[in-house]
Formats: C-alpha cells, structure tokens, sequence
C-alpha cells in the first residue's frame, strides 16, 4: 500500500487539526463492532476458560460432584480438605519445596549472573549453554534426573567417592532424600531462566553510580552489598515471587519421578487435587483444594511484597 | 592533571596480573556451572546408545563399551505410536501457536489501538487472570469440554490455550508505542480496520509476534498436565504424555526413554539455536515462561 502518496492526505494534512485515528465523532458505533468482533476469540477462551471455569469451581466447592451426581454439600467439602491429613502433608511438603528451591535458585542465579556480568568475552555462548535445561520439558528432566538418582547411578556414584555408602542407595525410594531429589532437579532446571532476568537487571544499573561509588572508595564486595544488591530489589523480588508461584504449582517432576511417594514424602497440593478429581472423582473436594491453594499462593505473594520494598530511587 | 605518579606506573602490571587472575577465576567458575548445566543431557545421549543392561550397570559408564545407534531405529520400530506422538506434538504446538498469537495479536490492537466502551475494564479482567494460578481451573476446564464432548480429542487440549492474557497483555504493550501517523495515513485512504491491522499494525509487530510465537510452541510442546487431564487414547498423546507412560511401562529400558528423551528435546534446542535473541530478551523482559 501506498502510504501517503494519496493526494486526500495533503488536504487534510492542511487542516489545523489532523483526523484523529478512531474519532469518536464519526460513525464511533462502528469502531466499537469492530473493537468487539477482534476482540471475541478472547473473551470466549479467558472469559470461559478462566472466569466461568472459576465460577464453576466455587460452585463445585460446595457440592459432592463425581461427574453424574450432583449434591449439596455446604463447607463440607472445606472440612474435609483441612481435616485431612494427605491434605496437611501435601502443604508441608510443598512448603519446605518452595523454601528450599526458592532460596536456593535465587541465590544461584544471582551469583551465575553477577559472574556472567564480569567476564569480558563469551557472554552470549554461556548463556545459552545454561538456558538449555530452561526449555527441556519438565517430564524428559524428571526421567532423566530419575534415572541419575537411581541405585547405583550417577548421583549415587559421585556422592559415593566420599560416602561409600551412598553407591547403591536410592534416592527417591527413600522418604528423606525423594523431595530433596525433586529440589535438586527443579533447581537445576530452573535456575538458569532467573538467571537471564538478573543478567538484564544488572544491566539496567546505570554505570555512573558504581563510578561514583568507586570514586568514594567503595569497590568489590562494598559495592555489591551497597549499590548492586539494593539497586537489584525489584528484580529479586520478581524472581522471588515467580519462584514462589511456579514451586507451589509442583506437579510434573513428582508425577514422573515419585508418583507421590514414597509414602507420600513427595505429595503435592496439585497432585492431590489431580489425584482427587481425575483419578477418584471427587470433583468438589478436589475444587476446595485448589481454592485453598489459591489462597496460600495468593497470601505469600503479599507478605513478600511487604517484605521486600520494590521502590528504588536511582 | 599532574602526571601518573612513580608509584601508580610500577603498580599497574601487577594490577594488570590480578585482573587477569580473577577473569580466569571467573570463566573456571561459569565454566564448572556450565558442565553442571549439561551434564545430565550428556550423560543422557551416551546413555541413549547404550543396551538396556549397560545403561543401568554399576559402576555407571561414561561412554557405551559398544555403542548401539539402532536403539534410535528400534524405538520407532517396537512403538509405531512414537513417530505418532511427536506428529501429535508438532501439530498441537504449531496450531496453538498460530492461533494464540493471531488472537492476542487481534486483541492486542483493539486495546491498543480502538475506542469502544468498556475497554479498561475488559483489559483489567484479562490482566486479572494472570493471578490465577492453573490448577484452580483444572477441573472446571475438564467439566465445560466435557459437556461439549470434547475430552479426549486435539480441540480440548488447543481450545484453553488459544487466548492467552500474557500473550495479550504483550501484543498490546507493543502496538501502544507503534506511532499513529502510520495508521492514519492508511486510515485517509480509506482502509478498513481489519486493513490497517493485517496491512500495517501486524507487520510493524513482527518482534512482538515471533516472541509469542516462540514462548506458545515452547509453552505447548512442554505442556504435560493439561493433555494428562483431557487426553485418555494413546494415539492422541503428545510426547511428553507418550513417554512419560512408556516408562511406566518400560521400566527396564531406560536407554529407551533416554532416545524418547533426545527426542522431545532435540526440537527445543533448536528452536532456542535459531531465535536465541529473541527468547533471551523477552525472558529478561517478560520474566519468561
């Protein structure tokens, strides 16, 4: 298409004010069909999807639903959720999931890229040598870090240079180490992805205030504990929280590598809502259960927000 | 200025030396993460042409006593459903693809671009979604297509996906800042909306589209729990789905999941190869996923 070359364009260019893109003054019924019509597939899908489906699961919550039988069942579906000790076991657990890998990829991420910041060349093949775990499907990770933690594997041959008897142990047969396992595997996966979000944090950090820090003296490890970490906040905090959402949704990894067990060490709050409605058709109870996880995920990611001050003044 | 001192001059190869010795610090440091990052992908393709008892064998070996590249040939032989799995998975990710981001992307400019009524307040309820987690509506999801018939078939996997917020919160942002002079001229000549979106605003967002592009197939190729919930026939698995129940199955044959492993991932890798740029700007920008 032509553009501007249209001599219509000149005689209006000559006006004092040039036709506005959408006025509302003409024909604006127009414009409003045509906002909607582009705007249907959407509201179908997130509005179906996401708005009805939310209905349909509060309202679930309230009913013993096992696909063919519907029947009032008040708060029961609640009661039963927080009286039930898989229930209890599957937030424990994914709790000390979500500390544990949170802090740990958060720190391993930030210290990848404050490295990666410092090194003068081979910036770029790094960093896709570590993003490679990031876009590896979480079921292939799980089968092969299955494999790696099995009894006389990988893992367990390397620890055992040092413990002898590690050699033949099996890591997710074992109550202890099945959810450190997981941790380790998810960890590896993701650190790499936060890493790139710092990477680009840190370069957002204008160079002039690490010059002036440098010329009141303050370089290396003071530097980093006074500007770089505090000039950083907004970033940790969004690693932090995406952290938090992503570990308290746990699902694949446990699937493939534990199925849950062993004796339900590695029971998750998203397993046992799939457990509960796809495999014994409890649909209410298992709706319940995501309401509540909701809400924890929900509450977390306002106490981190009170606790890490995302306002920073360059 | 007075002139570098004697004493900054004989500091200077030492200073020199020690910036040496910490960058080599460094690249050892990013160089042991880096062999952290890929050793399990190594180890899985040595692992792939081993035999079914070598690959399991204590002490575990590096590098197959005898390699056994038919393993990759047998696969596809001894599971017909193989190949058909990852026909699954390119069909399902490349209409997802296409038709989340020609959605977001029409989406996209009717916010950034159009006036009508009630406008901020759809745009708000779609931001809104982002905070609410899957599976929240996982089961809800499965009851609606159920009552449409639509469980177990390759529309009840692609119909949640094909709209996303992300997706359209990302389209928007980048059609807010395409300058309006272009639209206007267009708009002059008489072109219709529709015009001025295929003809100026999508070209003008090539960026923003192959972003979405990239993060839709990534996103759908990967996908596990939603093809777990809505899928039953195993000719409709995907390959995660195909081989997460083959090593159920197979327990024995871990060289065998390994090659179904390689190829699950083998597309992914070269997709990050091909776009790197564009994934890792959007991931610093977009905080990925």
């Amino acid at each position: 298409m032509a553009i501007g070359t249209s001599p219509v364009v000149e005689t209006n260019a000559a006006l004092p004010t040039p036709v506005k893109v959408g006025s509302p003054h003409k024909r604006p019924y127009r414009e409003w069909l045509t906002s909607y019509a582009f705007l249907i597939p959407a509201i179908i899908v997130i509005g179906g999807f996401t708005f009805v489906a939310m209905g349909v699961a509060l309202f679930l919550s309230f009913f013993k639903y096992d696909g063919f039988t519907l029947e009032w069942a008040g708060l029961h579906n609640y009661v039963k959720a927080f009286g039930n000790a898989d229930f209890h076991r599957a937030l424990l657990n994914v709790v000390y999931y979500m500390v544990v890998v949170v802090t740990c990829q958060t720190i391993l991420a930030l210290t990848m890229a404050l490295v990666l910041d410092r090194i003068m060349v081979g910036r770029g093949v790094f960093r896709t040598i570590y993003y490679l775990p990031a876009i590896t499907s979480s079921v292939v990770m799980g089968l092969i870090f299955s494999w790696l933690f099995s009894p006389g594997g990988w893992v367990g041959s390397l620890v055992g240079i040092i413990i002898p008897g590690a050699r033949q142990f099996g890591w997710l047969l074992d109550p202890g180490t099945a959810l450190p396992a997981i941790m380790t595997t998810t960890i590896w996966s993701t650190a790499a992805s936060f890493m790139i979000i710092f990477v680009a944090g840190l370069q957002d950090i204008p160079t002039h205030i690490y010059e002036a820090a440098k010329i009141d003296g303050a370089t290396g490890w003071r530097s980093l504990w006074n500007i770089t970490l505090p000039l950083l906040r907004p970033t940790i905090f969004l690693v932090v929280v995406l952290g938090t959402i992503g570990t308290l949704q746990v699902f694949d990894q446990v699937y493939v590598m534990t199925n849950g067990g062993p004796l339900k060490s590695t029971l998750t709050p998203v397993f046992l809502i799939f457990t509960n409605g796809f495999r014994d058709f409890s649909f209410g109870l298992g709706s319940a259960e995501a309401f509540i996880l909701f809400a924890i995920i929900f509450t977390f990611t306002l106490i981190q927000r009170r606790f890490i001050d995302t306002t920073v003044e360059y | 200025m007075a002139a570098v001192t004697v004493d900054q001059v004989r500091q200077q190869p030492s200073r020199r030396g020690a910036i040496v010795t910490k960058q080599v610090a460094l690249y050892i440091a990013l160089g042991l993460f880096g062999l952290v990052m890929l050793g399990p992908f190594i180890l899985a393709i040595f692992g792939a042409f081993k035999n079914t008892v070598e690959v399991t064998s204590y002490p575990p070996t590096l590098l197959p006593k005898v390699w056994h590249p038919e393993n990759f040939i047998d696969v596809a032989k001894l599971f017909p459903m193989f190949p058909r799995w990852f026909i699954n998975s390119v069909g399902l990710s490349a209409t997802v693809t296409v038709l989340n981001v020609f959605f977001c992307a029409l989406a996209g400019y009717a916010f950034a671009r159009l006036n009508f009524p009630g406008r901020t307040v759809l745009f708000l309820a779609v931001l809104a979604t982002l905070m609410i987690p899957l599976q929240v509506t996982l089961i809800p999801k499965f009851i609606i297509l159920k009552q449409f018939g639509l469980i177990d078939t390759y529309p009840g996997v692609i119909l949640p996906n094909i709209s996303t917020a992300a997706g359209i919160f990302l389209m928007t942002q980048f059609m807010k800042a395409i300058p309006h002079e272009l639209e206007e001229a267009a708009v002059i000549d008489g072109a219709s909306k529709w015009t001025v979106f295929t003809r100026v605003i999508l070209p003008l967002s090539v960026p923003a589209l192959t972003t979405l592009a990239i993060f839709s197939f990534q996103g759908q190729w990967n996908d596990f729990l939603w093809p777990l919930v809505v899928l039953n026939n195993p000719q409709l698995f995907t390959l995660p789905l195909g081989i997460a129940s083959f090593s159920s199955e197979f327990v024995q044959n871990t060289n065998w999941v390994l090659v179904g492993s390689i190829f699950t991932t083998v597309p992914m890798v070269f997709l990050v190869l091909f776009f790197q740029r564009f994934i890792i700007k959007s991931v610093a920008t977009t905080g990925g996923k």
